[in-house]
C-alpha cells in the first residue's frame, strides 16, 4: 500500500514536472515567482531621486525618501517624504495597506489631510504616479492575471484589476524570464488605450538571487511626460516602530 | 501705338487662340478652387499686439486650447434618463483618442472638505435614479453660480460638454470626429456644435454658396443693363464675356498659386464682372459710334486709337485703387486688393487684345440705330434725353446746378461725424447668418464664448502679493461687461485654501502657497495657466458682447485701475509702523473694492488698526464652543491616538490655563505616555492657533457687518483674512517683488485691429488718391487738368463717408475699402470725360465741346456706371452681412461718382475755358 502511494505520488510529481515543462508557468506562478524574487523583507527604506520631464522637455528633480512595510496579503504600507526642493520639503504622503487610506501632510498648514474619493486617482506631486500607484505590487490579491504569450526573454501577462472603479482597465506586463522582474508594464485606460508605461531601466541581482529595481521610468503617453525614479540607497528589514505608519509619524520634522 | 494696334488687328487669330487656350486652362483649374475663411488668420500676425496675443497660446496650455463645445437641449435635463444620456455622450467623447479632457455636468470636479480632509468629488457624484433625486440635484445646482446659466441653461433644459484636444491633433479633424461620434448615437435631442473649425467651415460654406448664387445673378443684371444700352446681342454679350473671362483667369491664377478664397474675395467674380464690363462697354460704344461714320477696318482702328489710352488709364487707376489695399495688414482686404487688381489687369488685356481681335474677325454688319445722335430715333432714347438734359443744365443753369451740388455736399458732410466703427460678428456676417445664429445661441443660453485676458508677469506668480493682486483686479474688473467672471490660479488657490483652512482667502504665508501649489500642481487648469518658470500667468475674463465704444470704455477703466496698482513692493513686518500703516490702508482699500462704502464709516481706520494690532492669542478662551471647535479640528489625530473627542475636550478645558496648554495636565487627564502627550499637545496647540485666528477674523467680520449695517458675503473672506497678516507689502521704487500687466483677448484684439485698420485704410485712401493724381498728370501732362479730374473724386469720397454716417452703415472690413475703390473706379469716368473734352476742344468751342462730350462719352460713362452699380447692387442679395452692406453702398457711391463727373467736371472745365477765354480777350 505504502509502495503504491509512493508510486502514485511519483507519477503525480512526474506529470506535474512534464506539464510544467510542456506548458510553462501559469500567470499566477509567474507573479508568485516575481514576488519571491523581490525578496522577503518586512520593512524597507529607500532614498532616491525623481526626475520629472514634461512634454516640452523641462526637467525638475526631487529628492525623496520612502519607507515601506509588508502588511501581508500582498499589501504594503508606505510613507513618501520629499526632501527637496525647498518648496516641497517635508510634504509627506502616507498610504496604508496599499492605498486603503491615504493621508497627506502639508507642513505649512501643520495639518494632515485625508485624500479621499477621486483624489486618489490624481497625480502625485507632479510625478506620473497617481496616489494609488504608490504601494502597488501587482499581486494576485488585486489582479486577475492571464499569460498571453512569451518570447525568448520574457513572459507576457495581462492583469485585470479586481476593483471595479480602478483607474486602469488592464495592465500588460512583460516579465524577465531569467530574473523574474517586470521589464515593462503598459497601463490601459478604460477605453483600451495605452495610458502609461512603466519601464525598468536598471536592476541589481543580489547574492541570494533576489532582485532590486534601481531605476525605472514612468511615462504618461497621453501627456508625453516622464518620471524617472533612481534609487540611491536601499535598506531592508530596518527596525520601525509598530505605529510608524500613522498620521503621527508623518507630522514629525524628521522620520 | 499705331504699330501695336496694327499688330493686334493683323494677328487676330493668334490673339484669339491664346485667349481660348488660357481660358480653357483656367476653367480646368477651377475644380481645385476652394473657399477657406479662417477668421483667426484675419489679423496681421506680425503686429506686436497680435503676436503677443498669439504667443500666449505657446506659453499657457490653458490659453486658446484646441477645444470645442457640444450643447445638448433636452425637454428637461433633470430626469434620470436624460442625465444618463448626457453621461453616455461624455463617455463616448472621452473614449476618442484625440480627446484629452471632457468637462460636463456629470464629471465636473469639486473640492469639498470633510471633517477628516479634502475630497475631490464630481459635482454629480452618483447619477440620480429617481425624478425626485434629479430635481434635488437641480435645486443644488441652481445655487452654484459657476454652473447655473453657464454649464446648464437657466431653464434647466440645456447643458454643454466642453472638450479639449491633445496638442498634436488637427483641430478640424478632431472636431469632425466628435461630431461623427455624437451623431452616431442618434439622440432624440437638439445637438449644437461650437468651435473654431466649425465657424471657419460655416463661413467658408456660406461664402461658396454666396459666390455660386451671386455670379449668375450679376450676369443677368448686367445683360439687362447692356441690353438697355446697346439693344444688340453682340453689344450685350461681348462685354460680359470679356468680364467673365477676366474673372475666370483671376480665379485660375488664385488656384494656380494654391491660395483659397476668403469671404471677401468670393465677391471677386461679381466685382470683376461689374468693373471689367465697363471696358467692353467703352470699346463697343466707341466702335458703334465710329461705325456711324466709317467702314469696319477704319472704324476699328479709330476705336482702338480712341479708347486705348482711356481704357489703359482707367484700368491703371482702378488697379492703383485696389493695390492701395496692400497697405492694410488684414489678409481678406490685401487679398481682395491683390486679386481684384490682377482681375482688372486681365480685363485690360482681354479688352485691348482679345476684344479688338474678335471685332476684327467677327465684326457686326449693322449698328444700333440710336448711336446716330442726329437720327430721329435717337431722340426717343432715354439715355440721350437724360444726357441732353444734363448738358443743358450745365450750359444754361449753372447757378442752380452749383446750388444743388452744394446742398448735396453739405448734407453728406453732416453725416461724416456720425460714422461708427462696428465689428461684431452679427454686424459682419448678418443677423441670420448661421455663424451669427450659432454665436447668439451660445450667448443666450450659456453666456458668451469670447474671452479677454490679463497677462501678468511677476518675479514669481506664486507670491501671495501677486495672487492677492490678481483677486483685487478680478474683483474690480467684474463691474465691467467686457471683464466678467474672472478665473485664474488665484481663484483656484482661494478654493483650495478654503478646503484646507476654512477661509476663502489667499494666505500671506509663502510656505502655505507652496503647499497649495504642491497639492494643485498637477491640475490641468493650474498647469495651463502658468509658464514653465512660474513668472507669468493669466486671468481669464468672460467678455459679454459690447459695442466697440463700451469695450473701449471698459478697457480704459481697467487700464487706469492697473496703472494705480503698486508695481514694485517690499515686505515690511507689521510691527514696523510703515508696515502697520500699509496693512491698514490695504484692508480699507480692499473693503472699498469689495463693495463697502468706506467713506461712510468714519471710525473704520481705528477699528482696522485695533484688529491688526490685536494678537490672535487674545481670542483663545476656555468656553465650550471654542474647545469643541479645537477638538473637531484635531479629530483625525485624536482618533488616530485611539481617543474620543469628548474626553479630549474635557482634558483640554482643564489643560488650557491663561491661553497656554499644559502638557502635563493633558497627560494626567488622558493617561497618556510622555510621547503621546507631547504629540497631542502639539496637535492641539496647532488647532488652538487655527481656531483662535479664525475667531479673530470672524470678530473683525462681525464688527464691519455691524458698523456697515450689512451682512457681508463669503467673498469678503479675502479682505477679513488679511487681518492675520504679519507682514505688509509697501510700494517701493526698488521693491524686490514686481508685477506687470498687459490686457489682451479676442474682443480686445479685434477692436485694436479694427482701429488700426481704420488708420491703415485712411492711409491707403490717401495713397490711392496720390497715385491716381500722378497718373492723371502723366496722361494729361498738366497739373491743372489732373486737378480738375480729382475734384469729382473728392466729392465722391466725401459722399461715401456721408452716406455711411447718415444711413448708419458702420465701418467694417468691407465698407472701409469703399473710398479706395471709389477712387480707383470713379476716376475712370473723369479720364474718359477729360480725354473726350480735350479732343473736342481741338475742333469745337467750349459749349459744343461740353455738349458733345456729355452726350457721347456721357453715354459710355452712364452705361458704365449703371453696369458697375448694377453688378455691385447684386451683392445686396449676399448671404454675408458685410457684403450685403458693401455692395449697394459702393454701387450708390459709383453712381454718385458718375453723376459728379457729368455735372461737376463739365462745370469746372467750361468755367475754366470761359475764364481762360476772358483772360485772353483782356490780354488782347
Amino acid at each position: 500500500m505504502k509502495k503504491l502511494m509512493v508510486v502514485s505520488l511519483s507519477i503525480v510529481f512526474v506529470i506535474s514536472c512534464i506539464t510544467s515543462i510542456a506548458f510553462g508557468l501559469t500567470a499566477e506562478e509567474i507573479l508568485d515567482t516575481m514576488k519571491e524574487k523581490q525578496g522577503d523583507f518586512a520593512t524597507q527604506r529607500m532614498q532616491g531621486k525623481m526626475t520629472l520631464t514634461d512634454s516640452k522637455g523641462k526637467e525638475e528633480t526631487r529628492e525623496v525618501v520612502m519607507y515601506s512595510k509588508d502588511e501581508g496579503d500582498d499589501t504594503t504600507s508606505l510613507i513618501v517624504r520629499f526632501l527637496s526642493p525647498a518648496e516641497v520639503k517635508n510634504v509627506t504622503l502616507l498610504s496604508i495597506k496599499g492605498g486603503e487610506k491615504m493621508y497627506l501632510y502639508m507642513p505649512a498648514y501643520k495639518k494632515v489631510r485625508l485624500i479621499a474619493g477621486s483624489g486618489k486617482k490624481e497625480k502625485f506631486a507632479g510625478t506620473n504616479f497617481s496616489y494609488e500607484d504608490f504601494g502597488q505590487d501587482y499581486g494576485k490579491e488585486d489582479y486577475e492575471s492571464k499569460l498571453v504569450g512569451e518570447d525568448e526573454t520574457s513572459y507576457h501577462l495581462e492583469l485585470y484589476p479586481k476593483e471595479e472603479d480602478a483607474s486602469y482597465s488592464k495592465l500588460y506586463m512583460k516579465v524577465n524570464k531569467e530574473k523574474f522582474y517586470f521589464e515593462k508594464i503598459d497601463f490601459f485606460d478604460r477605453e483600451g488605450n495605452v495610458w502609461k508605461t512603466l519601464e525598468v531601466k536598471k536592476v541589481e541581482e543580489r547574492e541570494d538571487g533576489t532582485i532590486r529595481i534601481l531605476k525605472m521610468n514612468f511615462t504618461d503617453n497621453k501627456e508625453g511626460s516622464t518620471t524617472l525614479f533612481t534609487v540611491e540607497t536601499i535598506e531592508e528589514n530596518i527596525p520601525l516602530a509598530e505605529d510608524f505608519f500613522t498620521v503621527r509619524t508623518i507630522q514629525k520634522p524628521s522620520l | 501705338m499705331q504699330t501695336f494696334i496694327r499688330w493686334i488687328l493683323k494677328h487676330a487669330w493668334i490673339v484669339l487662340g491664346i485667349t481660348t487656350a488660357v481660358s480653357l486652362f483656367t476653367l480646368v483649374q477651377l475644380r481645385y478652387l476652394r473657399v477657406e475663411d479662417d477668421i483667426t488668420k484675419y489679423v496681421p500676425q506680425n503686429d506686436p499686439e497680435v503676436s503677443f496675443y498669439n504667443s500666449l497660446s505657446d506659453t499657457f496650455a490653458g490659453f486658446q486650447k484646441k477645444s470645442m463645445i457640444v450643447a445638448l437641449e433636452f425637454d428637461n435635463l433633470f430626469t434620470p434618463e436624460n442625465l444618463t444620456t448626457l453621461q453616455k455622450v461624455v463617455e463616448r467623447i472621452k473614449a476618442l483618442p484625440v480627446v484629452q479632457n471632457v468637462t460636463a455636468l456629470t464629471n465636473m470636479p469639486k473640492i469639498v472638505t470633510t471633517d477628516y480632509g479634502i475630497e475631490v468629488k464630481e459635482v454629480v457624484d452618483v447619477l440620480p435614479t429617481t425624478l425626485e433625486e434629479a430635481q434635488k440635484l437641480r435645486q443644488d445646482l441652481e445655487r452654484d453660480e459657476l454652473i447655473w446659466g453657464k454649464l446648464v441653461t437657466q431653464d434647466g433644459k440645456g447643458t454643454i460638454v466642453a472638450i479639449s484636444f491633445y496638442d498634436g491633433v488637427i483641430e478640424a479633424q478632431a472636431t469632425q470626429e466628435v461630431e461623427k461620434e455624437v451623431n452616431a448615437m442618434s439622440l432624440n435631442v437638439k445637438i449644437t456644435y461650437f468651435g473654431f473649425p466649425i465657424i471657419v467651415r460655416e463661413i467658408s460654406r456660406s461664402a461658396q454658396e454666396n459666390m455660386a448664387f451671386l455670379t449668375p445673378l450679376c450676369v443677368l443684371v448686367l445683360l439687362f443693363i447692356l441690353y438697355l444700352g446697346f439693344r444688340n446681342l453682340q453689344g450685350v454679350f461681348i462685354p460680359i464675356i470679356i468680364a467673365f473671362l477676366a474673372a475666370l483667369w483671376t480665379l485660375g491664377a488664385i488656384v494656380t498659386q494654391g491660395e483659397p478664397l476668403t469671404s471677401m474675395s468670393t465677391a471677386l467674380p461679381v466685382m470683376l464682372l461689374a468693373l471689367v464690363t465697363a471696358y467692353g462697354i467703352h470699346f463697343v460704344n466707341r466702335y458703334y459710334e465710329e461705325r456711324t461714320r466709317e467702314e469696319i477696318p477704319v472704324a476699328l482702328e479709330k476705336t482702338m486709337h480712341g479708347v486705348f489710352i482711356p481704357i489703359l488709364m482707367s484700368a491703371l487707376t482702378t488697379i492703383a485703387g485696389f493695390l492701395s489695399f496692400l497697405t492694410a495688414n488684414v489678409k481678406p482686404i490685401s487679398d481682395l486688393g491683390k486679386y481684384a487688381a490682377l482681375g482688372v489687369f486681365n480685363g485690360l488685356i482681354l479688352t485691348l487684345f482679345s476684344l479688338a481681335a474678335f471685332y476684327r474677325l467677327f465684326s457686326p454688319s449693322q449698328i444700333p440705330k440710336h448711336f446716330d445722335h442726329n437720327d430721329v430715333v435717337s431722340k426717343k432714347d432715354r439715355i440721350n434725353w437724360f444726357l441732353t438734359l444734363l448738358s443743358r443744365a450745365v450750359l444754361h443753369h449753372k447757378r442752380i446746378v452749383i446750388g444743388i451740388l452744394v446742398v448735396i455736399v453739405i448734407i453728406f458732410m453732416l453725416g461724416i461725424p456720425q460714422i461708427q466703427t462696428e465689428t461684431t460678428v452679427k454686424m459682419q456676417m448678418g443677423e441670420n447668418h448661421p455663424v451669427t445664429l450659432l454665436l447668439e445661441y451660445f450667448k443666450n443660453r450659456f453666456g458668451s464664448t469670447d474671452y479677454n485676458y490679463l497677462w501678468i508677469s511677476a518675479s514669481q506668480v506664486r507670491e501671495p502679493f501677486v495672487l492677492r493682486e490678481m483677486i483685487r483686479i478680478s474683483q474690480y474688473a467684474s463691474r465691467y461687461r467686457a471683464f466678467k467672471d474672472a478665473s485664474s490660479i488665484a481663484s483656484f488657490f482661494i478654493d483650495l485654501n478654503q478646503a484646507l483652512d476654512g477661509w476663502k482667502a489667499i494666505p500671506a504665508s509663502q510656505d502655505k502657497i507652496d503647499n497649495l501649489w504642491f497639492f494643485a500642481q498637477d491640475n490641468d487648469y493650474i498647469k495651463g495657466r502658468m509658464n514653465d518658470d512660474g513668472t507669468e500667468t493669466i486671468i481669464e475674463f468672460r467678455a459679454e458682447e459690447t459695442s466697440s465704444a463700451e469695450l473701449r470704455s471698459d478697457l480704459k477703466a481697467l487700464k487706469t485701475f492697473l496703472a494705480q496698482r503698486p508695481q514694485k513692493v517690499d515686505k515690511v513686518p507689521v510691527t514696523d509702523p510703515a508696515g502697520k500703516d500699509a496693512l491698514i490702508n490695504t484692508i480699507i482699500e480692499d473693503l472699498g473694492l469689495f463693495g463697502i462704502d468706506v467713506a461712510s464709516l468714519p471710525s473704520l481706520k481705528q477699528i482696522v488698526e485695533e484688529f491688526v494690532t490685536k494678537p490672535w492669542e487674545e481670542f483663545i478662551t476656555k468656553e465650550g464652543d471654542f474647545t469643541s471647535e479645537v477638538v473637531r479640528d484635531a479629530l483625525l489625530e485624536i482618533e488616530d491616538l485611539g481617543l474620543t473627542t469628548g474626553e479630549v475636550e474635557k482634558a483640554l478645558q482643564n489643560a488650557l490655563l491663561d491661553g497656554t496648554l499644559q502638557e502635563e495636565i493633558l497627560a494626567q487627564t488622558l493617561e497618556l505616555t510622555e510621547d503621546e502627550a507631547s504629540y497631542l499637545a502639539g496637535i492641539l496647540a496647532n488647532s488652538i492657533e487655527r481656531v483662535a485666528k479664525s475667531r479673530k477674523v470672524s470678530a473683525f467680520r462681525k464688527t464691519i457687518e455691524t458698523i456697515s449695517g450689512h451682512s457681508l458675503g463669503e467673498k469678503l473672506d479675502f479682505v477679513f483674512y488679511e487681518v492675520l497678516d504679519e507682514e505688509a507689502y509697501v510700494p517701493s521704487p526698488n521693491g524686490s517683488l514686481h508685477i506687470d500687466y498687459r490686457i489682451t483677448g479676442t474682443p480686445v484684439i479685434n477692436d485694436y485691429v479694427n482701429s488700426k485698420l481704420f488708420s491703415d485704410q485712411m492711409r491707403s485712401m490717401v495713397l490711392a488718391l496720390l497715385i491716381v493724381f500722378a497718373l492723371l498728370i502723366f496722361q494729361f501732362r498738366s497739373i491743372r487738368k489732373a486737378s480738375a479730374g480729382i475734384v469729382p473724386l473728392l466729392l465722391t469720397i466725401c459722399s461715401s463717408f456721408g452716406i455711411m454716417g447718415l444711413f448708419r452703415i458702420p465701418l467694417n472690413v468691407a465698407t472701409l475699402t469703399i473710398a479706395s475703390i471709389a477712387i480707383g473706379a470713379g476716376v475712370d469716368y473723369n479720364i474718359h470725360f477729360l480725354s473726350r473734352w480735350y479732343g473736342e476742344l481741338n475742333y469745337r468751342d467750349a459749349r459744343l465741346a461740353v455738349d458733345n462730350t456729355i452726350r457721347n462719352t456721357g453715354r459710355g460713362i452712364l452705361l458704365n456706371a449703371l453696369g458697375v452699380a448694377g453688378g455691385f447692387y447684386v451683392l445686396g442679395f449676399s448671404r454675408i452681412g458685410m457684403l450685403r452692406m458693401f455692395g449697394p453702398l459702393i454701387a450708390t457711391v459709383l453712381l454718385l461718382s458718375a453723376f459728379y463727373t457729368l455735372l461737376v467736371l463739365p462745370l469746372i472745365l467750361h468755367l475754366g475755358e470761359y475764364f481762360k477765354n476772358n483772360r485772353e480777350e483782356r490780354g488782347k
